[in-house]
């Protein structure tokens, strides 16, 4: 019997080629897109949670109160992870561990930039990586020791058996050399910290001007734990909170466990509680997947319903001959899953082809994993699901046709069926323009966002990363540079201005409220730094250098610390900062360091380039390629043992949006896609609608229609469908897209022209889709149509 | 002689929104095993309903309806389906047969809902393929045989499940004499072999064939002629 099936399903799809094109296609594409989606969730899901025990692995974490707000953060004290491992003994392990930085290395004659960072001797225990060589517990546990990656390895050495090798690590105070006692496997993907090496953390913790790590009042390196596999962390959880209080009196800060395998989705956290975070894209972009599915569906369950007057025939014969209900049923479905399989195929084709660009969007490295049985336990749920829904309703609809109705020469659609192939394609051109619009307000935010008064000038500024002797030798390097003409300003800092950095809630001043406390970041800058980055001076004066002590001694501050210093005491002129009395020398506007997701918080600029490994130079733009080569030889011929680093603070500033640049790309690519399997589904179905209405244009052409009246004829049956489907989706898009504004402490409006450009965007490909169609059949001679009626 | 179909007081209507029509009144007939009945009357009279409530494809309003001795006048659909299957052979004005599938597979169709195991099936539509003269087309599709063929076709498939009852709607109506006629003596030979025909016609010369025309006249029985009477 299902051969049966299977030969009169191929047969009809070679009769009628255009329905089994469109339908084919458009699965296809809608299958693409849930497969392109499906990879990146299932990488997002599995980020992180691949390790040995990884369920045992908590973060500890710190709830900072600033007045009403409270800070959370994963930066703790240095000291934290021996002391929380001596005092509890459900903590198995523990382990300090550094933000990643860039390292030069080097061995023999090649020199490397290694990205990697510093972890505690537990680290390896914790974190299981699989190790090519060497032995896990041992690995960190002294400060003359390195972990390479086997990637690494290879680069260094060109083959990764190097136990027991010494690599030599250049830094701006000197050369460290470290014997490489572990080799890691390379790493798997679904990690979101991609690295070269781990030194330890020791190595990290006695260099002298490290000495802040020692002291439980600041904050800095991330620390993790292992509980047994007995023990509740929640539990373990509220026995930390004051943990740091009890040791670093009048401290805000409680502190908490969450589990590791948990922050990368779940990471952000507002007022203390969690709040989402990554999830929330999972979800998003979960829920286009689907959608794009089902409006792929729709088109096939569309197009099955129109041909119904054709297949009735068929339906008919069938009954008359024995067929029941179930069989016929049967048939229906199988065909088209016949129909979903090709298509899942022509999919996962789609899907290999187009991946490394998918990959370069989502900064990710998937692959179909032909290898995993799951993976293909999913895509034929994934099929299963496409075939039956989008079967169901020609199944069931097909199933239930009269027999008698082959005794008669036409079999009408009901209304019923016209309703609800009317209620589909609204469903579709609904969900059309929720993603037209909402890519518009997601492409207008970022733009917004990117194209901001930043408070300073981030076009033609230059970011380098001091090493070495251009760290030591600043000055000179400075004077070199001023030579140059392309060169208008230049200088230096400790702080990015990408993200936080260094903040401290320690400030006080005259008159504070004893119970108020901010979070200020406190930024070291040497002289010429305003003028460099563009920030306005609305009061006071700059660091100057004919005012030495007092520029030293002073401090400036923006618009918003301004606000809370004198909220109390307008005339405030000083302030007290980590112990240290200064007086306010100037005020800056308020410029942003973080993303527009956040508010412009207060900023101290003190003048103390001393730890400053940033420097600014404003360059002009005529030659960039020039000005970047002289910049470039200047820096390597005063600082030859490192490779010239550098970056544009407008490129960093773009980066601090990836998530959400990446989110506004992927929307319009999906909502290209959903518009053109939206209009597939039209075509189809105007072509259908043309052929039912061939005695109707026949009539009309004999009394003297003229061809645009036709094409109106079979236009108007969509243009109302898709006018309620855009009067539906723009209301659904605007509260959707309030509430992704939400997000963003500064943000567009969403202004009403939104809509309406969506809406004729809209309009236009439908009228154009269905005219292309329909204007064949206006061509044709009324006397051949008319006769066959 | 025992009784293959019989109604009793069988009425259908057909209601729109806005106007309810009698399509069938008080039908009282009888066909015995083995007969050849034509029923005939003008376009509207009743005659295709009849047909579909005699061949199972449509119920009755009200009355009773004897088929095989079995009263099926409320049968559901599934068990009409049941009792249709290898029970009745339909032949069409129009031949409908499924036009995606060869001459060969369209005379399979009834064996393949009835399970027949597929030697039994091959045997079967080889031997009525080649009675009906069209073996040598058994690949070919509807579309590429002349319209005698596919009425040819249609009968096979109507006769290769070996049903009691053959029920025939205009089945020369899109024939030309020639082939009208081969049809007809098909039919008659099929009923001489003992099996039940009932003929919707609108050609008397068709109705000829039969032992017994049933006239129908806005869904009523009008008058029921014996064929030898019929000649006198």
């Amino acid at each position: 019997m299902y051969k049966n099936y299977f030969k009169i399903a191929l047969r009809g799809f070679a009769k009628h080629r255009l329905t089994f094109f469109i339908n084919l296609f458009g699965l296809a594409l809608g299958l693409w897109a849930a497969i392109l989606i499906g990879l990146w969730v299932r990488s997002e899901l599995n980020m992180n949670r691949e390790f040995a025990e990884i369920d045992q692995v908590y973060r500890i974490m710190e709830h900072q109160r600033y007045g009403s707000d409270i800070f959370t953060t994963t930066s703790t004290p240095g000291l934290l992870a021996n002391a929380l491992k001596e005092e509890y003994p459900e903590v198995e392990r523990a382990a300090t561990y550094s933000w990643n930085e860039k390292n030069l290395f080097v061995k023999d004659e090649k020199r490397l930039n290694l990205n990697g960072f510093y972890a505690g001797e537990d680290y390896l225990s914790i974190f299981q990586y699989p190790i090519m060589h060497g032995d896990r517990d041992r690995a960190l546990s002294d400060k003359s020791y390195i972990v390479l990656t086997s990637t690494a390895a290879e680069r260094i050495f060109g083959h990764s058996h190097v136990l027991g090798e010494t690599i030599t690590m250049k830094e701006t105070e000197g050369e460290h050399s470290f014997i490489v006692q572990a080799v890691l496997e390379p790493l798997a993907h679904d990690l979101d910290n991609q690295f070269d090496y781990i030194l330890p953390y020791q190595f990290m913790f006695d260099k002298p001007y490290n000495s802040w790590l020692h002291d439980w009042g600041n904050n800095g390196p991330s620390t993790v734990v292992k509980l047994n596999k007995e023990s509740d962390y929640q539990v373990f959880s509220s026995n930390i909170q004051s943990f740091i209080k009890e040791r670093n009196e009048g401290s805000n800060i409680v502190l908490f466990a969450y589990p590791h395998q948990d922050l990368y989705l779940f990471g952000r956290f507002a007022d203390g509680m969690q709040q989402g975070g990554r999830i929330e894209y999972v979800k998003l972009f979960s829920i286009i997947g689907l959608f794009v599915l089902i409006i792929a569906c729709i088109n096939f369950m569309n197009l099955s319903t129109a041909k119904s007057q054709k297949r009735a025939k068929e339906v008919g014969v069938r009954k008359v001959v024995g067929a029941e209900k179930g069989a016929l049923i049967g048939q229906f479905l199988s065909e088209s899953l016949m129909v979903t399989v090709f298509a899942g195929m022509f999919a996962l084709v789609l899907v290999q082809l187009t991946l490394p660009i998918f990959n370069n969007l989502t900064d990710k490295t998937m692959r179909i994993p032909y290898d995993e049985g799951v993976f293909w336990m999913q895509f034929i749920c994934v099929l299963l699901f496409t075939g039956l829904l989008a079967g169901s309703y020609p199944a069931f609809y097909l199933s239930a046709t009269k027999v008698v109705s082959v005794f008669r020469s036409t079999a009408k659609s009901g209304s019923a069926v016209v309703w609800a192939r009317k209620g589909l394609v609204t469903f579709q051109f609904i969900l059309a323009t929720i993603l037209i619009v909402g890519t518009v307000v997601v492409y207008q935010q970022i733009n917004y966002a990117l194209k901001q008064n930043l408070g300073y000038d981030k076009d033609q500024l230059v970011l380098i990363q001091l090493e070495g002797k251009l760290m030591e030798n600043f000055e000179m390097f400075k004077n070199a540079l001023s030579n140059h003409f392309e060169v208008n300003a230049i200088s230096r800092s400790n702080h990015s201005m990408m993200g936080r950095n260094s903040s401290s809630g320690n400030i006080s001043w005259e008159g504070k409220d004893p119970d108020f406390t901010a979070l200020f970041e406190i930024m070291r800058v040497d002289y010429d730094y305003i003028e460099t980055m563009g920030f306005e001076l609305i009061k006071g004066t700059d660091f100057s250098r004919d005012k030495g002590a007092d520029s030293i001694q002073g401090a400036l501050i923006n618009r918003r610390a301004y606000e809370l210093i004198t909220q109390d005491h307008p005339e405030a002129v000083s302030f007290n900062v980590l112990g240290d009395e200064r007086e306010i020398i100037g005020v800056v506007e308020n410029f942003h360091f973080q993303s527009f997701h956040q508010l412009m918080e207060p900023v101290i600029l003190l003048l103390d380039p001393s730890y400053a490994n940033h420097a600014f130079v404003k360059v002009n733009a005529v030659d960039m390629q020039n000005t970047m080569s002289s910049l470039q030889s200047t820096a390597e011929s005063l600082n030859p043992d490192f490779p010239f680093q550098y970056s544009f603070m407008d490129e960093n500033y773009a980066r601090m949006y990836r998530d959400d640049v990446r989110t506004s790309e992927l929307a319009k690519y999906f909502s290209i896609l959903t518009i053109l399997i939206s209009c597939l589904g039209l075509l189809g179905l105007s072509s259908h609608i043309a052929e039912q209405k061939t005695k109707e244009i026949g009539i009309r052409k004999v009394l003297g229609a003229s061809t645009f009246s036709i094409l109106n004829v079979i236009n108007k049956e969509f243009i109302l469908i898709v006018v309620i489907s855009i009067i539906i989706g723009s209301g659904l898009s605007y509260w959707l897209m309030q509430s992704w504004l939400s997000n963003f402490a500064y943000r567009v409006d969403f202004a009403w022209w939104f809509i309406p450009m969506a809406a004729v965007a809209i309009l236009i490909i439908a009228y154009m889709t269905v005219t292309l169609q329909a204007y064949k059949s206006t061509q044709i001679n009324p006397a051949s149509t008319l006769k066959i009626e | 002689m025992e009784n293959t179909i019989k109604t009793v007081n069988l009425k259908k209507l057909y209601a729109t929104e806005e106007v309810e029509t009698t399509a069938l009144d008080e039908i009282n007939i009888e066909i015995k095993k083995g007969e050849f009945v034509a029923i005939m009357g003008p376009s509207g009279c009743g005659k295709s309903t009849l047909l579909n409530i005699i061949g199972l494809l449509d119920n009755p309003e009200s009355g009773e309806y004897f088929f095989l001795g079995e009263e099926v006048a409320n049968y559901s659909e599934r068990k009409r389906s049941q009792l249709r299957k290898g029970n009745i052979g339909f032949v069409f004005q129009s031949f409908n047969l499924i036009d995606e599938l060869t001459v060969y597979e369209n005379v399979e169709l009834p064996l393949l809902y009835l399970k027949t195991p597929s030697d039994e099936r091959k045997r079967r539509v080889e031997e009525v393929l080649s009675r009906m003269h069209i073996m040598h087309r058994r690949d070919h599709f509807p579309q590429q045989l002349s319209g005698g063929q596919q009425q040819r076709v249609a009968i096979a498939r109507a006769i290769v499940a070996k049903p009691a009852v053959i029920l025939a709607d205009e089945p020369t109506g899109n024939l030309d004499s020639a082939n009208g006629e081969e049809v007809m003596r098909l039919l008659e030979e099929l009923n001489n072999e003992g099996t039940t025909i009932v003929m919707v016609t609108h050609s008397p010369h068709d109705a000829n064939y039969a032992h017994r025309i049933i006239n129908l006249f806005d869904g009523k029985v009008v008058t029921e002629n014996i064929r030898e009477q019929f000649h006198v």
